[in-house]
């Protein structure tokens, strides 16, 4: 640019406020520390507190727990009472998750909230991108078409990715990457917690594909549709209903019920919590099996991911067996 | 030198309609320069400031004027769009954070940016009030449209229907204002910032329904396995509210949907550096280092003052000679006063000391006032001058 | 107090020419000048003030030799000791009447414009009849309260001899009485000589001395 003359007074003060908004931009660009991917993050907050991570569900909060080093709070700040994946947080929490310095997705369209809402790309992470070509969906699909754009759907997403042990453990790389990008200091730490957590996902991907494979292609049900990646993981038959473990089956249920037994006659039904004992002796009657099989989407009241889906696999595979679940 | 100063100032008080346009005209000779003068450095200051704290700026290959008119200004410019795959390319080779820009659209006459939260951190925008964008359907408004409209959070806000005459336009999408700005003395201060999803809801790329899927029949017109195709009955929602916000989606493709242009923050400027590489050889889109563009733009700001500064100069001068002729003819007519003076025995040096006076006056005042002017312009022009010369580019 | 002596004058242009073999004026005397149009009426009180300077000669001004002062000093002896009356007065329409009588203070750093010279223009406009007309401009006045101004004017700076040229040359004979009683009664109040050029010889006998400049051998253009 070239040198003008001028006033000098007047100069100076025309500095003032653009050399002002200027400096405010280049501290901007100052703040900006290392990247989740090598390009610049833009700062979550300011003053002296522990690096935060934020999730939105319980796996991956557990998988960040396994894996991080002291002093980095992980926070799944959804209610316990309700489904993340259709958890509709407010603005506040929102803002709390816009100020951590980590925001951990899982993908595949789980929390419909986050399609919705605004949050720092330069923070987040879709754990499950990558991990697959294509998401699985539920099957029940409805298109519609108004306008003369032609058809699309709404819904059908299988997010529960996390049941599959081997997208489970690429999730858990997604985060081990991630956590080494906010605290580079600690990365033999997080490397040494990844291959505990390794050891432990895949010794449970062994117990849930031998549960599997002693059931090979019989039929299976499941109370909601939320077992898809579990069924193609392992390569099990399973067909969904909408059942309420907490609620008892009306007289429309149990027909529906018989529609697809004579269809798909299933002898084992997974259930995310225990049915209702009536419910449960209606299935008995048609020689169901009930096997508990918790997503663990939220913390249980005891134990952690790993035992919950520890059990899981014990259930499963006494069912699948024959033999009586404990 | 006071009795000089007293009688010529009650000369020029006495006359004050010839005082005050010889004043006036002075003025305008002096300050005129002066004013061009610092209308031309806030000019260029502000351009340059805004454009020196953007690295890099990625668009559609075309006028670089306008990409960074538009990207930086937010004066429409009816540049070509990227698309969100752009970003996430940029995201994808690591060396850089990508902020997406859509411009273009209007919201009650200011213009509407959707843009991502990364950007208020990249500005250094700070909030005045309220909070930042959390959800769809949201804005943040900037200092002078909170002032303007007497916005405060909580308060809706209409954007402007892209066309007013087209029924198949699109209609204005009523936002909720959740926060305004601290001032920033720049094009930030005018604007209305959304999430870059709700600006694509603003110009139509995405909507909420009612659920067809389980709509009564009067709203579908067809239903068959696996679909359902609703008629002209079927309700479109104007407002995003919690209610409806999980009926809001977007058709196609999302990472085909548009963005004016992408704000690139390299990591350092090795960062910098490879990203330019890349795109150096890219047929339908540029990268671009914004101060650059801007340098050009004031270059011919400046030449153009330059030539200003000639004619006002000349046409100042004839202003000047005119004031001396004016003074010239004046003191002839106060002949008798000037031999009353020397009869009483004022000084011929004392005489011209007053005279003098009156002519000290005049001009110190006007160069009081053409000060004052400058410093106005210099000071609150900014934001007018800005826009003066951004629309006419 | 005025003397002449071998005075002798002529401007350079036009060719008027002036000789005063001999002339006095006692300290405190009303004497009235009398001539024809031309005859240097105005050209002798210009001598005798110091406005203009002799070819040769002498001239004695209220106790100072005029004529062998520079420019400056000249000017500094008329600021200082003259006070003049003119016959249009030439007031200042810019300024109001009080500080038109104060005008004088303001052209020369000799005279100090303090509160003593404020009060003494407060007594003279007083004395005049004019010290409700302070606050006026004189195109607001008629001309006997202008009349009266300048003469306060005049007077102001408690000079040793007032130069008067027509002074009431554009006044009623009523209004021309009053301001010549006016005048004549501060110049002996404060003691002062007058010098007063006429062409009303109606008032000849109200002076002390009446000086006939004709008799002096000017001769016009």
């Amino acid at each position: 640019m070239a040198s003008e003359p001028g006033p000098a007074g007047l100069l100076t003060m025309l500095g003032s406020s653009t050399r002002r908004a200027c400096l405010v931009c280049l501290l901007g660009l100052v703040a900006l520390g290392c990247s989740k991917k090598g390009a610049p993050q833009t700062p979550a907050s300011t003053g002296e507190r522990s690096p935060s991570v934020y999730t939105v569900n319980y796996p991956l909060a557990y998988f960040a727990e396994r894996l991080a080093p002291e002093g980095v709070e992980v926070v799944f700040p959804a209610p316990p009472e309700v489904d993340p994946a259709f958890w509709k947080p407010t603005p506040d929490a929102i803002g709390q998750y816009q100020r951590a310095d980590l925001i951990l997705l899982n993908g595949a369209g789980y929390a419909r909230w986050t399609r919705t809402a605004t949050l720092p790309k330069s923070r987040l992470v879709i754990t499950a991108d990558g991990c697959r070509d294509t998401f699985l969906r539920t099957g029940d699909t409805m298109t519609h078409q108004h306008g003369p754009d032609g058809d699309h759907a709404h819904e059908g997403a299988a997010f529960t990715t996390w049941l599959d042990m081997r997208l489970a453990l690429c999730q858990a790389s997604r985060v081990r990457d991630s956590l080494i990008e906010l605290a580079p200091e600690s990365k033999h730490s997080i490397e040494t917690n990844f291959e505990a957590l390794t050891h432990d996902l895949t010794q449970l991907d062994t117990r849930l594909r031998g549960a599997a494979n002693a059931w090979g292609d019989q039929p299976m049900l499941a109370s909601h549709p939320v077992y898809q990646y579990l069924a193609d993981a392992c390569g099990l038959r399973i067909e969904s209903t909408h059942f309420e473990p907490g609620e008892a089956l009306t007289p429309k249920d149990i027909q529906d019920l018989d529609s697809l037994l004579e269809q798909h006659p299933a002898k084992v039904m997974l259930w995310e919590a225990q049915p209702l004992p009536d419910t449960e002796q209606t299935l008995g009657d048609r020689g169901i099996t009930v096997v508990v099989f918790d997503p663990a989407a939220q913390p249980p009241a005891n134990g952690d991911f790993l035992t919950v889906m520890t059990g899981n696999a014990t259930r499963l595979a006494c069912a699948t067996r024959g033999e009586t679940c404990p | 030198m006071k009795d000089s100063l007293y009688l010529a100032w009650r000369y020029l008080h006495h006359h004050r309609a010839k005082t005050l346009l010889l004043v006036l005209s002075l003025t305008v000779f002096l300050g005129l320069p002066l004013v061009m003068r610092a209308m031309s450095a806030v000019i260029q200051q502000s351009l340059m400031a805004r454009a020196e704290s953007t690295p890099l700026l990625l668009g559609k290959k075309g006028s670089s004027l306008d990409l960074v008119v538009e990207a930086l200004y937010f004066q429409p410019k009816g540049i070509e769009a990227l698309t969100a795959a752009d970003a996430d390319e940029v995201d994808a080779t690591g060396l850089a954070l990508a902020i997406p820009m859509r411009t273009g659209l209007l919201a009650q006459q200011f213009p509407l940016v959707g843009t991502s939260l990364d950007y208020f951190a990249f500005r250094g925008l700070e909030s005045a009030n309220g909070r930042a964008l959390a959800t769809l359907g949201e804005c943040v408004i900037g200092a002078e449209v909170a002032a303007t409209l007497g916005l405060k959070p909580g308060d809706p806000m209409l954007t402007s229907p892209s066309t007013l005459f087209d029924l198949a336009g699109v209609y204005p999408l009523r936002l909720h204002v959740v926060g305004t700005l601290k001032p920033s003395y720049g094009p930030d201060d005018r604007a209305v910032f959304v999430d870059v999803k709700t600006a694509w809801v603003a110009e139509g790329l995405g909507h909420g329904h009612q659920d067809l899927a389980t709509a009564s029949g009067d709203v579908v017109l067809k239903r068959t396995d696996g679909t359902a195709t609703g008629n002209a009955k079927l309700v479109q929602y104007s407002e995003i509210t919690d209610a409806n916000v999980d009926s809001f989606h977007f058709h196609g493709d999302p990472s085909s949907h548009p963005l004016s242009a992408i704000i690139v923050v390299p990591a350092d400027d090795k960062a910098g550096v490879l990203l330019r590489g890349r795109f150096v050889n890219d047929s339908a889109r540029q990268l671009l280092r914004p101060a650059q563009v801007v340098e050009g733009l004031n270059a011919q700001i400046f030449r153009f003052e330059r030539v200003l500064q000639i004619i006002v100069w000349t046409v100042g001068l004839a202003t000047a000679l005119m004031f001396v002729l004016v003074m010239v003819l004046s003191w002839r007519l106060r002949a008798d006063e000037l031999r009353t003076m020397a009869r009483l025995g004022c000084s011929r040096w004392k005489a011209v000391q007053i005279m003098g006076a009156e002519v000290f006056l005049m001009v110190g005042t006007s160069v009081v006032l053409a000060a004052f002017f400058g410093f106005v312009i210099a000071h609150y022009g900014e934001t007018w001058l800005q826009n003066l010369v951004l629309r006419g580019s | 107090m005025i003397e002449l002596r071998d005075v002798q004058f002529e401007y350079t242009r036009g060719g008027f020419s002036l000789r005063v073999p001999e002339l006095q004026i006692s300290a405190g005397t009303r004497a009235a000048a009398i001539g024809p149009s031309g005859s240097g009426k105005t050209t002798l009180l210009n001598l005798i003030s110091g406005i203009e300077r002799p070819e040769a000669g002498r001239i004695d001004s209220a106790g100072v030799r005029v004529d062998c002062l520079s420019p400056v000093a000249r000017r500094a002896f008329r600021v200082t000791n003259i006070g003049f009356v003119f016959q249009d007065f030439l007031l200042l329409d810019y300024l109001d009447v009080l500080q038109n009588i104060l005008y004088p203070y303001r052209l020369h750093h000799d005279l100090r414009l303090d509160a003593d010279a404020r009060n003494r223009a407060q007594r003279l406009a007083a004395d005049l009849g004019i010290d409700r007309l302070l606050d006026r401009r004189p195109d607001e006045l008629s001309q006997g309260e202008r009349q009266r101004v300048a003469i306060a004017r005049a007077l102001v700076t408690a000079p040793k001899l007032v130069l008067a040229d027509e002074p009431t040359g554009n006044l009623d004979p009523a209004t021309k009485q009053h301001a010549l009683d006016l005048l004549f009664e501060q110049c002996d109040a404060l003691s002062m000589t007058l010098l007063m050029v006429t062409h009303d010889h109606g008032l000849l006998d109200r002076f002390d001395q009446v000086v006939d400049v004709s008799a002096f051998g000017g001769s016009p253009p």
